[in-house]
């Protein structure tokens, strides 16, 4: 179970900006490498802005990257004809009020994958495929029939789920899958995708701007900063010792659901906001918002080195530990 | 302490083509001033509905159906609109989840502040000038003279949520309701937003009701909390007390279903969905999700125990005459 199963090489995702109130180019994705094991799960987080959704799509090659290498257990997959491989990766997104067309039934929806590549023989074995797929959800025959709008958010995503299952993928960007639903409701679906992942030996991406949730779900976690990784660790190392400052902030940004006598760690309140990403810093671009900034930030990027076994980081403070 | 909102018995429905939904189903809590109460719910648990009524805000289909809201010594159900109008700005205000759409893209930012400032604090020209940069300085607001010249596209999303706060101020008011207002912001930007908003308290003695889904921010900021849910009140605590000993099992549900940075022990989530407010079951409102649900809990809507002081729960498990002779379902 060791072996890669998606790996991206320097991937890059430029967006050329030309309207009455600016030009320039926006670097979305500014070269990202990483690689994700077989029926691992690696979590992305990092504010709006920060390119992690335009990666997940770049990866999927829903929008096409601008430079960079992306590999499917070997295969480089940046060129040529993706349909194959369309049935291999699939997607979850966020929305699940926008993501199914509200005037097609359900049964219509998650069958619509099967029909484009054409995974039944005869009508009969796409509706017991559809019921299938229904039930792996959580949702039942009955349901079949109905149309998006006589679901809840937690139903409507599980629609989506099974939509995305439908082709039987072994690797699925999870694209912010539960921010959209409320807490109680959370929850169930992040352990209907566990479960999936385990039966089903899937791997994923799981975007999320909720730390938590990513800790939860992740083996790795990859942070991302103005469209670059700023720091990769597995999960457990990453929040107990993040050695990034931005990691620091943002774990440390998070409000606990606990007694406030309990909580030990001082909140450390970053200042400033991103800044935009038609004009991104020079050298590190954490430095307007970063505590430790000193000169030599403005001068040179950081590159995403590993700093002890498995846990990379990009910053000139962080000294190598081994 | 001096009590500044009193709701009592509140019922607000909203008369439909399909039915009666009523999305707030007598619930009564009380605020302080200076104090800061977190109302935390899901989406459809009335914890918005109950704000709207607090600033008058009800409109056709919707109607207070009972109960009163006592704000200083007046019931503002019973007020007209006009003397409503008195009241916002001046005594209450609001600010609201999206800072995207709240401010008017045409006009400055000063410009729109001015008006608040115009309207509820009643002064014009250099005098209006000096209360805009004490306000946004009020809200940490860098060189508040050259923001005030510039239009709401060149703030980001948690400039904007400090402009609002800054409008809201504008009057004096004694209190401030918070309707979600950092649920469209990052996590680093909220950080600084409940800064600003524990700082209110603190330095102008505000009372603020903060409307969230977050236990989490409640944690970190609320003095009391109340837990909605199918528009009821299902528990009522003191902060701390609330996360030390939850007693209604939806408080307890909620609280397990959250991911925690410091274990990866399985979530444990509340099964099914929130229910029909057109059709509220007669009983608990929860008890069709709830694992521990008696026969009584479907039939009759559980009173509320006193845990302690400050402390109560609608729970029938908590309840004497339940705990003798109780039938699991």
């Amino acid at each position: 179970m060791n072996e890669q199963l998606i790996k991206v090489e320097n991937i890059k995702q430029h967006f050329h900006v030309h309207n009455t109130f600016s030009r320039g180019v926006v670097k979305a994705v500014d070269g990202v490498s990483f690689s994700i094991k077989k029926g691992e799960t690696l979590g992305l987080v990092g504010e709006s802005g920060c390119g992690k959704t335009t990666l997940g799509r770049t990866i999927l090659r829903l929008i096409e990257p601008t430079s960079g290498k992306i590999f499917y257990e070997g295969n480089d997959i940046t060129s040529g004809n993706i349909t194959e491989y369309r049935k291999k990766m699939q997607i979850i997104f966020q929305d699940p009020y926008a993501s199914l067309d509200p005037r097609m039934s359900v049964a219509d929806i998650v069958g619509e994958p099967l029909d484009i590549h054409k995974l039944y023989r005869n009508k009969k074995e796409r509706s017991e495929k559809i019921m299938a797929l229904l039930r792996t959800v959580g949702l039942n025959s009955d349901h079949a029939q109905r149309y998006p709008h006589e679901f809840s958010g937690g139903q409507r995503q599980r629609i989506g789920i099974a939509r995305a299952i439908a082709v039987q993928p072994s690797f699925i960007v999870c694209d912010e899958p539960v921010s959209a639903l409320d807490v109680s409701i959370q929850a169930q679906i992040i352990n209907m995708l566990e479960e999936m992942q385990h039966k089903m030996s899937l791997t994923y991406l799981f975007i999320a701007h909720d730390l938590s949730v990513v800790k939860h779900i992740s083996d790795n976690v990859g942070v991302m900063y103005l469209g670059s990784m700023v720091e990769l660790a597995s999960s457990e190392e990453l929040y107990r010792k993040p050695l990034h400052p931005y990691t620091q902030a943002l774990i440390s940004s998070i409000p606990v659901a606990k007694p406030k006598s309990e909580i030990t760690t001082k909140r450390q309140v970053l200042k400033g906001e991103i800044p935009s990403p038609l004009n991104p810093p020079s050298g590190c671009k954490f430095r307007t918002r970063c505590p430790m900034a000193k000169e030599e930030c403005a001068q040179s990027d950081p590159e995403l080195r590993e700093v002890s076994p498995g846990h990379l980081c990009a910053c000139h403070f962080v000294k190598k530990s081994v | 302490m001096e009590r500044l909102l009193e709701i009592n018995n509140l019922k607000v429905s909203f008369f439909t083509h399909a039915g009666e939904v009523r999305a707030v189903n007598d619930i009564s809590y009380t605020l302080d001033k200076g104090e800061i109460i977190g109302v935390v719910g899901e989406s459809g648990s009335g914890k918005s509905v109950t704000a709207s009524t607090v600033m008058g805000l009800v409109e056709n289909p919707g109607r207070v159906t009972g109960g009163s809201v006592i704000f200083d010594g007046r019931d503002i159900t019973k007020l007209s609109s006009k003397e409503i109008r008195k009241l916002r700005g001046k005594e209450i205000s609001m600010i609201f989840q999206d800072p995207m759409t709240s401010l008017n893209p045409v006009y400055t930012i000063g410009s729109q502040v001015k008006e608040a400032i115009k309207l509820y604090y009643g002064k014009t020209g250099k005098e209006a000038d000096a209360k805009a940069i004490e306000l946004l300085k009020l809200v940490s607001i860098n060189e508040p003279e050259r923001r005030l010249k510039q239009y709401p596209h060149e703030f980001s999303g948690g400039m904007r949520q400090r402009v609002m706060i800054a409008i809201a101020l504008a009057g004096n008011p004694k209190m401030l309701i918070a309707d979600e207002p950092t649920t469209a912001l990052d996590v680093t930007i909220q950080a600084q937003i409940l800064e600003i908003i524990r700082d209110l308290k603190s330095k102008i003695n505000m009372s603020v009701m903060m409307i969230t889904h977050d236990l989490g921010i409640v944690a970190d900021i609320a003095d009391k909390v109340v837990v909605m849910y199918g528009g009821k009140i299902v528990e009522a605590a003191p902060c701390e007390e609330i996360f030390r000993h939850p007693s209604h099992p939806y408080t307890i549900g909620l609280l397990n279903s959250i991911p925690k940075l410091d274990n990866d022990e399985p979530l444990i989530p509340i099964e099914g969905s929130p229910i029909d407010l057109l059709n509220p079951p007669k009983g608990c409102p929860f008890a069709q999700r709830c694992d521990k649900c008696l026969k009584v809990c479907i039939t009759n809507m559980p009173p509320y125990t006193k845990i302690s002081e400050g402390h109560s729960s609608a729970c029938w498990l908590l309840d004497e005459r339940a705990k003798a002779g109780g039938d699991k379902v």
